[in-house]
């Protein structure tokens, strides 16, 4: 580099300096030093004549580079740098030797030495000023929206500062209303004031105010940009409830059936699932809380929202419940007996003890309705022109002709058999289906609309279509009985399950020996068993090849069938029917035994060798499956390899494309809710056909499923016991078994329901709302806003003394949180303000356990800040308004502000007992007579140094503050530093208590510590004037030794990518090739990526190798000039 | 012949170590001279050629020293300084260099006095090792 | 030294202005700002500045392309040598890649009274002895463990298949526990003073050593020792081969005999075993004694192929990257399932390029990778 020109200037600093170092030697040596033209010392160099000096010298000179050794750069390189700008020179060109805080102070006693380190400091300085360069600094416009995330104190208070200053702010809460903790406190220390009286009216004000955009419900997803220019991704939830139509009238709660822990009220008191967030909840109204489709609903494979009937049979609403089950499908009744309740065994309460008896309380709706009667069921307009034809009157077709009916389309069923219903009708005995529950059901459909033509078999699909029908579903089950294929098996007396049901169902007299087999493991063999010990046979036993516990069958089916005497042999299967005289006189079994799993899963039975055993019988009943009648069915469709109908998975619809197919036909034999759910799959498909839209778009959608269930306070209950017809009642009588669930034990097994989705759907609110407000379609979006600043006051979480068990907490009634205890004093909360004990008494005496969880190198090593004085605030309130004694037990009083001490004082002449000594444990184990009943309290009284065992009524733990539980999440969107307790980290804690590592974002509140109220206020003002002062000046410069790539070295090879903490660099593709490019506004100039470079493309802009390399060979290379 | 004086160079970050010393000066805390203090903006701009180019140039000890874990101004500095250490100390021993010549430290803004106790037992190790045993390289005059 | 006598030592003036040498040039190929002709015409010009202020002077690969299509016969590499020592006299000294810790290092160890612990890695699994005739070279491989771990090489493998391979044919070698780096690098950027003190340190440990053999693993080493030692007047005083030589002469003289590998491979010739050296057969010979080995060729080979990007750990820049994905794309549409090399800088290198995180955006070919001396012991090995 040619004509560099280097001034060098050694400060005095009075004698600061000067006292050690001999300032004159060294700037004599400095103009020793290569390209140095001029070296001066002087006794101030920061005086306005020291800086006139350097630029006089920049004129006058031509200097282009400057060196002062002076004091810190930390204190004066600015002021330097300042100085060398104002004479014209780039202030980049510009290096600081400190000779004073690394020099003269602290070798004070090593003046020769010290004045040797001054030389090297300043040629060191010399030799890195030679390779720096002029630096721009850029200036980028602010935008003047200011983003204030979280809608406490701390953010209200924000977002008021800067939208009084005529800013436009977005407030971002998550919660359906703002209010945060503040709102949840009773009264405020020191003064009193109760907290909703001074909070409310500022809540309202941001809810009305023109420049804040108020977004609840509402979390930040994703930040990106800088300082004065940031893009901010804000997911909105749903509320379900439409803001501007609420007239917060509360219909929509009562209506609602399902009650859930009140959050708001620490769980001290149930809300519903549609709710108004808080009393004096902003925006005012209410909201509807949905935390994704519970299990039992996903469950269900014809989609009924049990979830839903379960919350309305809770609160006695019957006949809400059997029409909500009727939104679904027809079969009340038929399901809420037969189902084999696959809700069930996803019931999330069954994890917990038992699973909700979903089933029987679905028969229950549909039984309540039989016995009050029905009114008719108004017939549906027709609204469409086209016919459907459905063929089979089985669940499937009859499943698929009522969704159908329902969407306007006009609907014929074609029945072979004189009965419709399929196998309700023919198929299931009576015991356990009873023929009026079944017409019921389709008397139902029937008086929608719904032909149906029994006596009807259809020979010929042209035939239907010639009829005018548009579309056809065909739904004819699997109506054949499979062979066993063994010898003997046309033996008189063998019969097949199939046959054998429909002569039952049919009441065809029929005679049966005394003895009596029947062949499987599946419902059909279960209900033939059944079934031929009601016709008066006295042994029957079933034979089945696998183990018993493999058996298809629904289990309590089995279980009854045991009960009722019928004998199981498992593992065993018929090897030859005998027969004498040509009638059937004996089974020949042979023993099995499990071998390898097949294709099932399942282990595959294999024969063992003469293991042969004979059964003697009368009969024998032939029940290992079904299969489809293909000579029933047109010859032009497809069919699988299994004999089954062949149709596209989602939409059922077969090779001919108005020809749709369903349940048994199409899946082999199954049970009744799978034929129910592919009729109504089928109906959406021909719906959807028929509208000429295409029929698998958005078809399959996955449902969100509850994340985490809430079993807040739910204590374990059994699920109630179905009634059952005596043993000694069924012999010889079809009369039904389950009797069915009376009112009172249906009510209440509906509230043993945990409610996982929270609002389950059933719509009773929508039909009350008379503002028309509520909309259960909302959909979840995302929006983007652009704002210059950030605001974070996302508070505080309370810890959990649960973690301390030795505290009881949770485990004693009587042993509540500072804040559950906010609310039994406030006069709205669930107590109505009464102070008392969870059994309602007034407490006598009353336990403060200060630092819960705070002080505590276990929990949190931290103070809390607030404790003591909210301990202190309790202690007034119990005396003011009971009895009681009270005892703080605290470690020290911290009263800090302002009239804290004064109120400490006061507490102090109210007569509480202050005893110093942190509660070792709460324990309700009584040692003495005075203890009984009681909590006690154990403690030293360090004072004292005595152990002390205080018995009260009613414990208050002051629960630590602590960071958010998503604060790390939070910090890394927003690319801010934590502490090690996981707090917000501010860039300097005294100077910058509201800045943050990115420029432009400010924290307030108890998200940077915790901290009282009138701190919080005072910093949330602090942060909004760092926005407000931002927005004023308009402008934001970036900085100058930012990191910087040469693209011809530069691979693109992306380690400073994944390096960079502030997402600074990213890989582009650039002429062909792929290039790192830094976001200079990004860039904080920390050069982690230039250590990480393989290359050395990147550099660091005034900190590059050259220069530290250049000064570090400076500090140790000798130079005599 | 003097008593030797070993070379020291401390890489310091701007926020922490550097103001640590900065306090150490304005305390008037006595430590000998031989530590010359590198500033760099974050200990996470600590090149491992910095190191090596201070012990060629005649360095007998070096320290690199930034903010603690949870105090840096660039979030996590002192995470990457620690992995660029740890390879450069792998390095730095097959080169022969005795492990008490290289100095991991973090000193925050707050301990001038640590500052100033690190240097003195440094200086103290450092005499009782003698010279590095690249102090040969070291050049008393050089071009600039 | 001055121009001058760089040019009339290298015969640069013998120079035709033909353009061959730029049209060949696999830097010129990418970066047009390069062009070898350009560069020996300045010099002829006398236009010193112009030379070696030039950022494209470290940018050469001295891959030694040129000078073998020369019809001059202009040694254009040490040309390029000569200059940069040139410019190292006035500060220049190219962009370092690794931020300059390779050549900080060759630098530290020029210093007399280290005692390094470059030998820590030997475990009783690898025979060596103090007494044997043959010395077997390590090279910087225990520098680069620690250096390359975040690009999963470890140069030390080389090392310890080429010692096991030694041992099972029986030879115990000598290791130098204080083996200097052989000063390739600083030798090729221009650095002659690290060079010659590190030659010298070298060449006398060996005198001292009293062997008759030194086999290298590494070609630059072997380069360096062969030619270069002497032309600076440090004479080892005894035979020198690479691995891959060494290894063709046994299967030639002793015959030599390789367990099965099945793999079908293709191989890169390192500029300085290929072209400098001029050793193409052997590695080739070795590969196809060992049964199983497919051996393809890629479209550039032998005295044509293309190196793998840098030099002495200086300009990798945007070119060297090109250059890499043409290779690592040729090696791949060979369809061999395996790129054999026989220097560890080579397979640094590629392997670097793979590793590289822009990957979505740019399509880098991937193979595996391999030294000669490790397929050799596996092929040696029970």
């Amino acid at each position: 580099m040619a004509d560099v020109k280097i001034g060098v200037y050694i400060c005095h600093c009075g004698l600061n300096i000067a006292g050690v170092v001999n300032v004159e030697e060294v700037a004599r040596y400095a103009g020793t030093l290569p390209n140095v033209v001029v070296s001066r010392d002087y006794r101030y160099m920061c005086s306005d004549p020291g800086q006139d000096l350097i630029k006089k010298d920049i004129k006058e000179l031509g200097l282009n580079r400057v060196v002062v050794a002076s004091c810190s750069p930390r204190m004066h390189e600015p002021t330097f740098r300042k100085a060398c700008q104002d004479a014209g020179l780039n202030p980049y060109l510009y290096e600081h030797a400190n000779i004073r805080e690394h020099c003269s102070w602290p070798h004070a006693t090593e003046k020769k030495r010290a004045t040797e380190k001054a030389k090297d400091l300043v040629r060191a300085a010399v030799r890195r000023v030679y390779w720096h360069e002029a630096l721009e600094v850029k200036e980028v416009p602010v935008n003047p929206n200011v983003l204030v995330v979280g809608g406490g104190i701390a953010g209200i208070q924000a977002a008021l500062d800067i939208a009084d200053g005529g800013k436009k702010v977005y407030m971002v809460e998550r919660d359906p209303s703002i209010g945060g903790h503040m709102i949840q406190l009773d009264r405020t220390f020191p003064t009193l004031d109760c907290s909703e009286c001074i909070l409310t009216p500022k809540m309202t004000d941001v809810g009305h105010h023109p420049n804040i955009e108020l977004m609840t419900s509402s979390e930040v997803e994703e930040v990106s940009g800088y300082i004065g220019n940031f893009k901010v991704k804000v997911r909105k939830k749903p509320r379900y409830v439409d803001l501007d139509k609420c007239n917060s009238c509360g219909d929509c709660a009562k209506a609602c059936p399902v009650e859930v822990p009140d959050e708001f009220e620490m769980n001290l008191h149930m809300r519903k699932a549609a709710y108004l967030p808080l009393p004096q909840a902003v925006p005012a109204a209410f909201a509807i809380d949905k935390r994704g489709i519970s299990s039992c609903r996903i469950a269900c494979p014809a989609g009924v929202n049990a979830h839903g009937y379960v919350a309305l049979i809770s609160q006695g609403k019957f006949k809400e419940a059997l029409e909500l089950v009727r939104r679904t499908m027809p079969f009340a009744g038929v399901l809420g007996r037969v189902c084999t309740h696959p809700c069930e065994l996803d019931c999330e309460r069954g994890k917990l003890d038992e699973s909700i008896s979903i089933r029987a309380l679905k028969r229950f709706v549909a039984d309540y309705e039989l016995r009050v009667g029905r009114e008719k069921a108004t017939p549906i307009e027709r609204t469409k022109e086209d016919k459907v034809a459905v063929i089979g009157s089985g669940p499937a077709g009859l499943a698929c002709a009522y969704d159908l009916i329902r969407e306007g389309y006009a609907i014929t069923v074609f029945e072979a058999l004189p009965q419709a219903g399929g196998l309700l009708s023919y198929g299931i005995p009576d015991y356990r289906l009873p023929k009026e529950v079944v017409d019921n059901d389709i008397s139902y459909i029937q008086e929608l609309g719904v032909e149906i033509k029994t006596k009807t078999p259809v020979k010929n699909l042209t035939e239907i279509f010639n009829q005018g029908y548009k579309a056809i579903f065909l739904g004819t089950g699997a109506g054949v009985s499979q062979k066993m294929g063994i010898p003997g098996e046309e033996t008189k007396g063998v019969i097949h399950s199939l046959d054998f049901l429909r002569m039952v169902n049919s009441g065809v007299e029929m005679k049966l020996g005394s003895r009596v087999a029947v062949i499987g493991g599946g419902n059909a063999a279960i209900d033939a068993a059944r079934a031929a010990l009601r016709l008066g046979a006295k042994e029957v036993a079933i034979v089945y090849r696998r183990s018993q516990v493999e058996m298809p069958a629904i289990r309590t089916e089995i279980e009854e069938a045991e009960r009722e005497g019928i004998k199981f042999h498992s593992l065993a299967a018929p090897a030859k029917i005998l027969s004498k005289d040509g009638q059937l006189s004996a089974v020949e079994c042979i023993r099995m035994e499990l071998g390898e799993p097949d294709a099932s899963g399942r282990r595959r039975p294999v024969p063992i060798k003469g293991s042969e055993f004979t059964m003697n019988v009368d009969n024998c009943v032939i029940a290992i499956g079904q299969a489809v009648d293909k000579t029933m069915l047109p010859k032009e469709l497809d069919y699988t390899g299994w004999g089954t109908l062949e149709v596209d998975p989602v939409t059922l619809q077969t090779n001919i494309d108005s020809v749709f197919a369903g349940g048994d036909l199409v899946s082999g034999p199954a049970d009744v809710v799978a034929a129910v759910a592919a009729g109504k799959e089928a109906a959406i498909s021909i719906d959807r056909y028929l509208r000429g839209i295409s029929l698998t778009e958005e078809r399959q959608i996955t449902p969100k499923k509850v994340e985490k269930v809430s079993t807040e306070g739910v204590k374990p209950k059994a699920r109630a016991a179905m009634p059952l017809l005596q043993i000694s009642e069924r012999k010889g009588s079809f009369a039904e078994v389950e009797q069915g669930f009376d009112e009172k034990t249906a009510i209440e097994e509906a509230k043993r329901c945990l409610n996982c989705g929270v609002c389950s759907e059933c719509f009773e609110c929508v039909k009350v709302c008379e503002q028309e407000a509520i909309n259960h379609e909302m959909k979840e979006e995302t929006v983007e806003i652009e704002v210059g600043s950030a605001i974070l006051a996302t508070g505080y979480d309370q810890f959990d003394p649960s973690v301390i068990t030795h505290y009881g907490y949770k485990k004693y009634d009587n042993v509540l949180t500072g804040l559950e205890f906010e609310r039994i004093t406030c006069a709205g909360g669930p107590t109505q303000g009464q102070i008392q004990l969870k059994d309602g008494r007034e407490p006598e005496s009353v336990a403060i356990v200060h630092c819960v969880g705070s002080r505590d190198k276990n929990y949190h090593e931290y103070c809390s800040r607030v404790c003591c004085m909210y301990g202190l605030k309790y202690a007034e309130l119990i005396k003011e308004f009971t009895k009681a004694e009270v005892y703080e037990f605290y470690i020290d009083m911290r009263c800090f502000g302002e009239a804290y001490e004064e109120f400490y004082q006061h507490v102090s002449e109210m007569g509480v007992n202050f005893i110093r000594g942190k509660v070792a444990k709460i324990t309700d184990q009584a040692i003495t007579e005075e203890e009984k009943g009681k909590l006690v309290a154990v403690a030293e009284d360090t004072l004292l140094g005595k152990i002390v065992r205080v018995p009260v009524d009613m414990v208050i733990l002051c629960a630590a503050l602590q960071a958010r539980s998503d604060a790390s999440e939070v910090a890394s969107r927003f690319t801010i530093g934590q502490r090690g307790d996981k707090f917000f980290l501010e860039t300097h804690p005294k100077l910058a208590p509201v800045n943050t590592a990115t420029d432009g974002v400010f924290i307030a509140g108890c998200c940077e510590a915790p901290r009282d109220i009138p701190d919080t206020v005072a910093q949330a003002s602090a942060a909004a004037s760092k926005a407000l002062s931002l927005i004023s000046k308009g402008k934001v410069t970036t900085e100058a030794a930012v990191s910087h790539v040469d693209e011809t070295i530069c691979h693109g090879c992306g380690r400073c990518e994944e390096i960079c903490t502030f997402h600074a660099p990213t890989i582009i593709s650039k002429n062909g090739g792929v290039v790192s490019s830094i976001n200079e506004a990004l860039c904080k100039g920390c050069g982690a990526c230039a250590v990480v470079c393989p290359t050395g493309a990147i550099s660091i802009r005034h900190f590059n190798m050259q220069e530290i390399e250049s000064l570090v060979d400076g500090l140790l290379e000798v130079y005599h000039g | 012949m003097a008593e030797f004086e070993p070379k020291i160079v401390a890489f310091a970050c701007n926020w922490c170590t550097y103001a640590a010393a900065d306090l150490a000066g304005t305390a008037r805390l006595q430590y000998p001279p031989n530590v010359y203090i590198v500033r760099l903006m974050c200990s996470g701009m600590i090149n491992a050629d910095y190191i090596l180019r201070a012990f060629e140039k005649g360095a007998d000890g070096v320290i690199v020293s930034g903010c603690k874990y949870t105090d840096c101004h660039y979030i996590d500095g002192p995470v990457k300084c620690d992995a660029m250490f740890a390879k450069l100390k792998r390095l730095v021993h097959i080169l022969g260099l005795e492990d008490e010549r290289l100095r991991r430290e973090m000193i925050s803004t707050s301990e001038g006095t640590v500052f100033a106790r690190v240097v003195k037992e440094f200086v103290d190790q450092l005499k009782k090792l003698g010279p590095s045993p690249f102090s040969s390289l070291r050049k008393e005059k050089v071009a600039v | 030294m001055s121009l001058e006598d760089i040019i009339q030592e290298t015969k640069t003036y013998y120079c035709l202005e033909c353009g061959k040498c730029t049209s060949v040039c696999p830097v010129a190929k990418y970066d047009p700002a390069f062009s070898p002709r350009m560069m020996i015409e300045n010099a002829l010009l006398g236009f010193e500045n112009d030379l070696i202020f030039n950022r494209e002077l470290f940018s050469c690969l001295t891959c030694y392309t040129c000078q073998q299509r020369c019809p001059s016969d202009v040694d254009f590499p040490v040309f390029i040598r000569k200059a940069r020592a040139m410019a190292q006299d006035n500060g220049q000294h190219g962009i370092c890649a690794h931020s300059g810790q390779l050549q900080s290092l060759a630098r530290l160890m020029t210093s007399l009274d280290i005692k390094q612990r470059r030998l820590e890695w030997l475990s009783d699994e690898y025979r060596t002895s103090d007494d044997s005739d043959v010395l077997f070279w390590v090279g910087c491989a225990p520098y680069f463990e620690p250096i390359f771990e975040d690009i999963e090489f470890n140069a030390l493998d080389i090392t310890k298949a080429s010692l096991k391979t030694l041992n099972l044919l029986g030879i115990e070698p000598k290791l130098l526990p204080n083996e200097k780096c052989c000063g390739h690098d600083a030798l090729w950027t221009g650095d002659i003073e690290t060079f010659k003190k590190l030659a010298e340190h070298n060449a006398t440990q060996i005198k001292e050593a009293g062997v008759k053999k030194i086999i290298f693993s590494c070609p630059e080493g072997y380069r360096t020792f062969k030619l270069d030692y002497p032309n600076y007047g440090f004479d080892v005083g005894c035979e020198l081969q690479h691995i891959s030589e060494f290894l063709a002469e046994r299967i030639e003289k002793d015959g030599l005999k390789f367990n099965e590998v099945k793999k079908k491979v293709t191989y890169q010739d390192p500029c300085r075993l290929g072209r400098h050296l001029g050793v193409y057969d052997a590695p080739r010979k070795i590969l196809e004694s060992i049964p199983g080995i497919e051996l393809v060729e890629m479209q550039y080979s032998r005295w044509d192929s293309i190196c793998c990007g840098t030099s002495a750990w200086t300009n990798c820049d945007s070119c060297s990257n090109m250059l890499r994905a043409e290779r690592l794309s040729e090696a791949t549409a060979t369809g061999a399932e395996t790129l054999i090399t026989c220097c560890p800088k080579c397979q640094t290198h590629f392997r670097c390029a793979m590793i590289d995180k822009g990957e979505e955006k740019r399509s880098m070919p991937n193979i595996e990778i391999m030294d000669l001396a490790n397929l050799v012991a596996s092929a040696m090995g029970d």
